[in-house]
């Protein structure tokens, strides 16, 4: 009976318990993170009475949580797969809506930009449509800067919320291990309080809606958090213990690149394989669509200004120069002060534009000299600032200030945001250019009835040929001279244009006969010998040579300094006086004008006639024909009869010039040898016992012997000795005798006769400081030996800028060779020039025609011509539609009164569609692209978060089923407590009657 | 399967929310009448919107340059058409002037009409349009294109050749500008020179030229000057410019003489004549003929000159240079007629163009009405029908039957 009471009574305390349970789920039906529970009842352990085994009634062992570890897991991983693609679907569509956005949208901007250089077009000289030029194209650089900050702000918001919810991670990796810690205090999870356990479900699911986890339960319900897949490697909350996430910002870039990693300050590993929960969304969007957006906006920007600036170059502006930059972009500077121990203030511009101006560039404060020491990362240069606090370095002013210690480091560096910087250069309107470069007029007297239009083209260039500069070290010295072989295949190199005031000169050596040949790429002869016969110049005048197809040849103006162009270039020697100023102001002569050879060569007249060595016109004296230089039969030549020649020459021409003839040997103190003691002069030989010490010794040596041998030496400041003749001394010499120095080289290592060479030079009285200029010249019916008759060293002399490419050969025989040096300077090839000068196309009959520059009516080319042809000559290329008639004009000129040529203007709107990018689209097209790809990865989130979101629903509605408060069920519950309750109360009441009924007996 | 009571709510107040943010949605889309409120609503249509709208301002810039063009074509034509009225007025008077009938005081007096009219067609070479650009001057338009040098009176041309082009859709292009030199053309003036033969005695020779017979006197003598002198007062007499070249070798006279006029009138008008009373008549052949191109305005001067001159043979020439003059305009009238018929039809293209831009751009962004607002109203039957069901679940509960 006693059992029954007890069975009873636990039933009514273990029903109370349940009944308890049920009102506590009723009570928590809307907590969030509750998990229902229920009492946990076992049977009793039964007793045993004789062979019956008897039920003891139940009792509560604890109380359940309706809780299942798998189904928390999906529903966390589903959770964190949702929550990625928030970031991405929310701000996708903020880089849609702006780029998107009628009002901001690139395409409208670029739509009236190149509309405005297509009405442009319709009136060129209008300054009205000019400035509308203007005007669009600050709206297009305005529309630009606008689409790159707002990028750039996203760029910050984005950046914002990570770093927001990154706080919020760590506190959460830190509440939860306050929890674990509280659950340590128990070993057994039956053990741990419920709530506790919720709190921990609660935020292990926050902590998932940030970022992926993996998440291992100990046995006492402890839980250890690692990041990502992996539950080990890169733990987040170990038990009590909980690890920070950082982020990693790596400046320099935009969008401003940015890791995410465990452990900031710690053992720092990286966070880049995490792909769900909110921060990866954050960082894909950031990688992706933000980059890609910025970045294809930025290559947006520096393809229009390239593309438009290019087009401009083309073209000329009103002012009749060629167009200039409309658009530009200056890098933007990031100062880094991070790491400067003192409070400084830096500010850094671009003060010009450079290549330079990208380098990275680091300063480092050195105290004890008071100046900043500048190293540029990229090029490895260093510079100091001297002792101030402003300086410039690669085209950036920096200024610092405040009070700099020692080691103080500052990083300057550029990043690339050229959407967000591009600007517009030009606010004049009459810098735009729309014309075109060249103008065309028809001769006024034109019969042929045809139209004919222009165009600037490029020149080819010179990239893969030799040039002058390539071959030649721009030095006047003979030891600097390059030996050429003689060829009619190829020619030696190619004066390119620019190169300004060459003075090229020739020595053949003896017995060769090489010599050289200059053409204009049209096959005008410039410069050289009327020898070459007709398969010599095909051979010579082929495109591979660098000739223009339609070259053909003429020696119009062989040798005829002055006639080409007027310019003046001269094959032949000339020299020019130059007057200076002494140290009291006054003019003086520094160096008078003369032509100084070498040796007369010898040459013998045994032919048994008379014997013509310059023909009569051959040479020109300062532009003076010469007459014929003769030899009669027997004789020999002289420097004393070439100078007869001369100076009558001088005297019928009235040139105010003398001739006259020297003997000198100029010795250089190198070539000496001092250990001999061997010197013959003029038969003499002079005693010398011991090697002489010195130069000034052998000089004195020489001049104590003056008196017999009539040679005298002078030393000069270079230690050169120079031997001459004593004029009227005692051996009866002259200026011009032979000096002779024996069979053997002795200690002047010189052996043989010195003949004279002859000087011509300028007259001047005393007073006189007018320039003056003696020059001879090659005429077209000269050879090359004529200058060397004289002794005479051939120079080709270009003076001024060339403005056209010639091409230089030397010719000869097989075995011949000439040795050639330079001196000359190099300026920038500019083709343009031939906009300074008005070129004529005259045709000479129906298929031919001449081009003729009208200034000087030089010919610059002949050449044949058919129906349709185009014709290219320099930077012009000509079209002419129909037949002209013989005499028919096309004249092109610099176009700088064509206000109304629009030719540029049409090539810019041209641009519009052009595929001008890397990938061949044009400008708008890649707009476009930038807004699909936003499109399709904004499209992509979506649907991706549609299919997540119907996963994480049925784990929530799993989760809930298991765990979730249903009302009814409890009130079921309820009922059912309390029947087994009300039953249990019957079964004590049953048992108090059968005690009473037993005690009644 | 249970159902939490909180999940119940949860997913309750979730379906209200979704059906209210379509109700929303819907009533902005009837609000603006677009289908795509914001870009981000629908990506897929983004591009071809761009697209569109892109095309629809090119049109627009297509339409304003081809106003613009219209407007200068129509000057050009107008000032054209004085012109042509001048060069008519100029052929009459030098048919009249070619009359035998006219005297030379009649033909100075027309020669002050003929100058006047020369310095009005000056002035029509030298419009302006409104911005004050010269139209007849290439792309030189801010300088006057025919310059008069004021102590020769010869005219020159100071623009350049150049052609404008303007485009007027993607496709098409069209000239811009006439220069001055394609309507006031250069008249090519043939300089014929004849072989006149059979002077050998003394006597009287002749030959014709046009309609004059030109008779002249050979002396005793077979001297040259003195043959060039008769035979320049014979061509004198009959108002006939020529050049005359007498050689006399083995006493035989070689006559040249040069007659310049367009080559067919040279080739036709002089001719052999019957033998003539008291004349013999000279054979003739062509010796050679050359060509020169002469400036508009010059030949309005040589014609002036010829009638001051009274020099019948070159008012002959004027007569023909002039028609071709004529021609020459006319024909430059016709081509800016062409090309205002190809203004018309093109805007009449891009007009078709724009309204097919408006329709595509009106399917692509504009909103279905009907559509619309059948499903704003479907969408509200939603709204209802699952507040109304929640409603009624939520009264729900066991607890209401304990």
């Amino acid at each position: 009976m006693a059992d029954l009471l007890s069975i009873a009574g636990n039933s009514v305390k273990t029903n109370q318990s349940a009944l308890a349970i049920v009102g506590n789920n009723i009570a928590n039906a809307n907590t969030e993170g509750y998990v229902r529970q229920e009492l946990d009842v076992r049977e009793n352990l039964p007793t045993q009475a004789g062979t019956v085994v008897l039920g003891t009634g139940a009792i509560a062992v604890g109380v359940k949580r309706a809780y299942d570890s798998l189904l928390e897991s999906s529903l966390r991983s589903s959770f964190s797969d949702l929550r990625s693609q928030a970031p991405v679907i929310d701000y996708t569509h903020q880089v849609i809506d702006l780029l998107g956005n009628e009002d901001a949208s690139l395409t409208s901007a670029l739509d009236q930009f190149f509309s405005s250089f297509r009405e442009l077009g319709l009136d060129a000289s209008s300054e009205l449509r000019r400035n509308v030029v203007i005007s669009e194209s600050q709206g297009l650089a305005s529309r630009l800067n606008e689409l790159g900050s707002q990028l750039r702000s996203i760029d910050a918001d984005t950046m914002e919320a990570l770093e927001f919810r990154v706080t919020e991670l760590n506190s959460l990796a830190e509440q939860l291990s306050i929890v674990n810690r509280k659950l340590s205090r128990q070993s057994r999870l039956e053990s741990q309080p419920p709530d506790l356990l919720n709190t921990r479900d609660l935020v292990l699911q926050q902590i998932s809606g940030l970022v992926g986890i993996k998440v291992s339960e100990l046995t006492n319900g402890e839980v250890n958090v690692g990041l990502g897949d992996d539950a080990n490697s890169l733990m987040l909350v170990n038990q009590s213990k909980s690890a920070q996430v950082g982020l990693n910002r790596q400046p320099g870039t935009l969008p401003i690149g940015v890791d995410l990693i465990l452990d900031p300050t710690g053992r720092t590993q990286s966070l880049s394989g995490i792909t769900s929960g909110e921060l990866s969304g954050y960082l894909s969007f950031r990688d992706t669509t933000l980059k890609n957006a910025i970045e294809q906006i930025n290559s947006l920007a520096a393809s229009i200004t390239r593309e438009v600036n290019g087009a401009l170059a083309k073209g000329m502006d009103q002012y009749g120069e060629s167009g200039s930059q409309l658009f530009e972009i200056l890098p933007e500077i990031v100062v880094n002060t991070d790491f400067a121990k003192s409070n400084l203030f830096v500010s850094a511009q671009v003060s010009s534009v450079d290549s330079k101006n990208g380098h990275e560039l680091e300063l480092m404060f050195d105290q004890s000299n008071q100046r900043w020491l500048i190293s540029d990362l990229t090029s490895g240069q260093t510079y100091s600032s001297g002792n101030s606090n402003n300086f410039s370095v690669n085209g950036i002013a920096i200024s610092i200030s405040g009070k700099p210690m020692d080691g103080d480091l500052v990083k300057v560096s550029t990043i690339e945001a050229q959407a967000s910087n591009i600007r517009v250069v030009i606010d004049d309107a009459k810098k735009i250019a729309a014309g075109e470069l060249l103008g065309i007029t028809l001769g006024s007297g034109n019969t042929g009835g045809t139209k004919a239009s222009v165009l600037t083209t490029s020149v080819s260039d010179l990239a893969s040929k030799n040039t002058l500069q390539n071959l030649l070290v721009n030095n006047s010295h003979p030891s600097s001279a390059k030996t050429f072989q003689a060829s009619h295949l190829s020619p030696s190199f190619f004066i390119g244009s620019g190169t300004a005031d060459l003075a090229l000169s020739s020595s053949r050596l003896s017995g060769t006969g090489g010599e050289i040949q200059v053409f204009t790429r049209e096959g005008v002869h410039l410069f050289g010998s009327d020898t070459l016969n007709q398969s010599q110049l095909d051979a010579m005048l082929t495109a591979d040579n660098g000739f223009e197809a339609s070259a053909q040849y003429s020696d119009r103006y062989l040798n005829d300094s002055g006639a080409y162009l007027d310019k003046p270039w001269s094959l032949g020697m000339n020299g020019k006086s130059f007057i200076g100023t002494t140290e009291s102001g006054e003019q003086a002569l520094k160096i008078e004008a003369q032509i100084q050879g070498n040796s007369v060569p010898e040459v013998e007249n045994q032919s048994g006639s008379t014997m013509t060595l310059i023909d009569a016109g051959a040479l020109k004296l300062n532009g003076k024909a010469l007459t014929a230089l003769t030899l009669a039969d027997g004789g020999s030549l002289s420097a004393d009869s070439v100078v007869t020649w001369l100076n009558s020459n001088i005297t019928t021409h009235s040139l105010d010039l003398t001739a006259s003839a020297q003997t000198s040997v100029v010795l250089s103190g190198d070539d000496i040898d001092l250990t001999s003691t061997a010197l013959t002069i003029n038969g003499t030989t002079l005693s010398i016992s011991s090697p002489l010490g010195s130069i000034s010794e052998i000089a004195n040596k020489i001049n104590e012997a003056s008196g017999t041998t009539g040679v005298r030496a002078v030393v000069d400041a270079l230690q050169n000795i120079t031997l001459e003749n004593v004029v009227g001394g005692d051996a009866g010499k002259t200026a011009s005798s032979v000096i002779s120095f024996g069979q053997s080289e002795g200690l002047l290592k010189i052996s043989g006769d010195i003949t004279a060479a002859i000087k011509i030079s300028a007259n001047r009285t005393s007073g006189d400081f007018s320039d003056k200029e003696v020059s001879i010249e090659r005429t077209g019916i000269s050879t090359v030996n004529d200058l060397e008759v004289l002794g005479l060293v051939e120079t080709l002399s270009l003076g001024g800028v060339l403005d056209e490419d010639l091409i230089l050969f030397t010719t000869g025989g097989s075995n011949d060779q000439l040795d050639l040096y330079a001196s000359y300077e190099s300026s920038e090839r500019d083709f343009l020039h031939q906009r300074e000068r008005t070129t004529d196309f005259i045709f000479t009959s129906s298929s031919s025609y001449q081009i003729v520059d009208r200034t000087t009516e030089t010919v610059l080319s002949e050449r044949t011509w058919s129906l349709g042809e185009p014709i290219s000559y320099g930077v012009i290329a000509l079209s002419i539609e129909g037949q002209p008639n013989v005499g028919d004009v096309f004249s092109v000129d610099g176009n700088r009164s064509g206000v109304a040529s629009n030719e540029n203007a049409l090539r810019v709107a041209d641009l519009e569609g052009l595929g001008l990018t890397s990938d061949g689209k044009s400008l708008k097209e890649s707009y476009f692209s930038i807004l699909t790809q936003a499109g399709n990865s904004a499209r992509r989130a979506e649907v991706s978060r549609e299919a997540l979101d119907v996963v994480y629903q049925q784990s929530v509605q799993a989760k809930d089923s298991k765990v979730g408060v249903n009302l009814d069920e409890e009130a079921a519950e309820l009922i059912r407590f309390q029947q087994a309750y009300q039953a249990s109360a019957k079964v004590m009441q049953m048992a108090n009657q059968l005690f009473d009924s037993i005690l009644r007996i | 399967m249970k159902i939490s009571n909180s999940y119940l709510f949860d997913q309750a107040v979730r379906n209200i929310q979704t059906t209210q943010s379509d109700v929303s949605k819907s009533r902005e889309q009837i609000a603006s009448g677009k289908s795509i409120v914001r870009p981000s609503d629908d990506t897929s249509k983004l591009r071809s919107i761009e697209v569109l709208k892109s095309q629809q301002r090119k049109v627009e810039s297509y339409d304003k340059g081809m106003n613009y063009l219209t407007d200068r074509f129509q000057l050009e034509e107008s000032v054209l058409l004085s012109g042509s009225d001048i060069l008519t007025r100029l052929k009459e008077l030098a048919i009249q002037a070619a009359n035998d009938s006219m005297g030379a005081s009649d033909r100075d007096l027309i020669a002050t009409e003929v100058n006047n009219l020369r310095d009005e067609l000056l002035s029509i070479a030298n419009t302006r349009d409104v911005e004050g650009n010269f139209i007849f001057s290439g792309s030189k338009t801010e300088s006057q294109p025919f310059l008069m040098n004021g102590s020769t009176g010869e005219v020159s041309y100071e623009g350049d050749n150049r052609r404008l082009f303007t485009a007027v859709s993607d496709s098409r292009i069209l000239q811009s500008n006439t220069d001055g030199t394609e309507i006031f053309l250069p008249v090519n003036r043939t300089t014929t020179s004849f072989n006149l033969t059979g002077v050998e005695n003394a006597g009287g020779y002749n030959f014709r030229v046009g309609d004059s017979v030109i008779e002249f006197d050979v002396g005793s003598r077979l001297v040259s000057s003195e043959i060039e002198g008769s035979l320049n007062e014979a061509l004198l007499r009959s108002s006939i410019d020529g050049k005359v070249e007498v050689e006399v070798v083995d006493g035989k006279a070689a006559v040249t003489l040069t007659l310049t006029g367009q080559a067919g009138v040279a080739l036709s008008g002089i001719e052999t004549t019957q033998n003539n009373g008291g004349t013999t008549p000279l054979s003739v052949s062509v010796r050679s003929t050359d060509v020169e191109g002469v400036d508009f305005f010059k030949m309005l001067s040589d014609f002036s000159d010829a009638l001051s001159t009274n020099t019948r043979s070159n008012i002959d020439r004027a007569v023909s240079e002039l028609s071709f003059a004529q021609e020459k305009v006319a024909g430059a009238i016709g081509e800016i007629g062409s090309k205002l018929n190809t203004l018309e039809r093109q805007k009449d293209i891009n007009a078709d163009l724009g309204l097919r831009l408006d329709q595509m751009l009106s399917s692509e962004e504009d909103l279905d009405y009907a559509k619309a607002v059948t499903q704003f109203n479907a969408e509200l039957v939603r709204l209802e029908a699952t507040q109304a069901s929640f409603a009624r679940v939520a009264q729900l509960s066991l607890f209401q039957f304990i």
